[in-house]
């Protein structure tokens, strides 16, 4: 099972380390906020995982936080972004 | 009974790290970022769902099933409206999709601005260019000279004020093309002369007037 939730996490961190590519590369604003986005969800994954790894429901806390994060940080950068083409 | 719920754990997980990897893949191949949004769609639904499902089989009590159904919840209701956040926010500020795209199903505008030259049509030029960028719209200046003015000259002096204000009406509808080119948009400039009543009545439902 520990074999399963290590190799679990080398995917959801090789994903991480892809949306970071795109993050890095551009070419644009918003194909960065929605690689960040990606990478909000990747990393709510990451931590459900590590909740079953450590045996510690509590993290899941951090989960619904997460979520919640990832899709305020989203469309705020989504309104920002379009304030800034009618200034 | 706990292998069978390990092995249900296992499949769920390695089934929705999967969709996060392809969809991390999806993230850096495509060549658009309308493309991508595409690719990470997978990672919120059946990426997510999957191993928030594992969790909930992994746990099984009510708090943690409670809170991992809502998270699932939360994300089946919200990651499309972030998506389309996303996306409406790139095609208003003109981000370009990759030239294999067929399909375009928005609606092309036609803008039409009217121009007198001078300092206070630059500013009009300035909306219609930028109106016509966000549209995507065909963008057209319009010039019109009135030659109601000459009828009572004489017929070569008529002629020769006409050409005269052919000519100014050249130079400023190349003014408002120069503007519009700066800015990279392509724009058509068309002049008119207008001498009958019937005629002046089409000419200004043409008008676009920007809000103040």
């Amino acid at each position: 099972m520990n074999l399963v939730l290590d190799l679990s996490l080398a995917g959801l961190v090789l994903a991480l380390a892809l949306c970071l590519v795109r993050v890095l590369r551009g070419p644009t604003a918003h194909d960065r906020v929605v690689a960040l986005d990606n990478a909000a969800s990747t990393i709510v994954g990451l931590v459900a995982i590590y909740a079953i790894r450590l045996r510690q429901p509590v993290l899941l806390d951090a989960i619904v936080v997460l979520a919640l994060l990832g899709f305020v940080s989203t469309v705020a950068f989504a309104r920002y972004l379009e304030r800034g083409a009618h200034p | 009974m706990n292998l069978v719920r390990d092995v249900v754990v296992a499949a769920l997980l390695l089934g929705g790290v999967f969709f996060n990897v392809v969809a991390a893949v999806g993230l850096v191949r495509l060549p658009d970022a309308y493309m991508r949004m595409h690719a990470t769609s997978k990672t919120t639904t059946l990426g997510l769902a999957g191993v928030l499902l594992a969790v909930l089989v992994h746990f099984g009590s009510y708090d943690v099933s409670t809170k991992v159904l809502l998270v699932i919840l939360f994300y089946f209701l919200t990651a499309p409206v972030g998506a389309h956040m996303i996306a409406r926010s790139a095609y208003i500020c003109g981000v370009d999709w990759c030239p294999a795209t067929t399909r375009y199903d928005l609606e092309r505008a036609t803008i039409v601005c009217a121009t007198r030259g001078g300092e206070e049509s630059a500013r009009v030029h300035q909306q219609a260019i930028e109106l016509a960028r966000e549209r995507r719209g065909e963008l057209i200046f319009l010039h019109v000279v009135d030659t109601t003015a000459l009828r009572g000259l004489g017929h070569d002096r008529a002629q020769a004020l006409l050409s005269e204000m052919r000519a100014l009406a050249a130079a400023i509808l190349s003014t408002a093309a120069a503007q519009a080119a700066a800015l990279h948009t392509i724009a058509t400039s068309l002049g008119c002369a207008r001498s009958q009543p019937d005629y002046d009545r089409n000419i200004t439902s043409l008008y676009w007037r920007p809000p103040a």
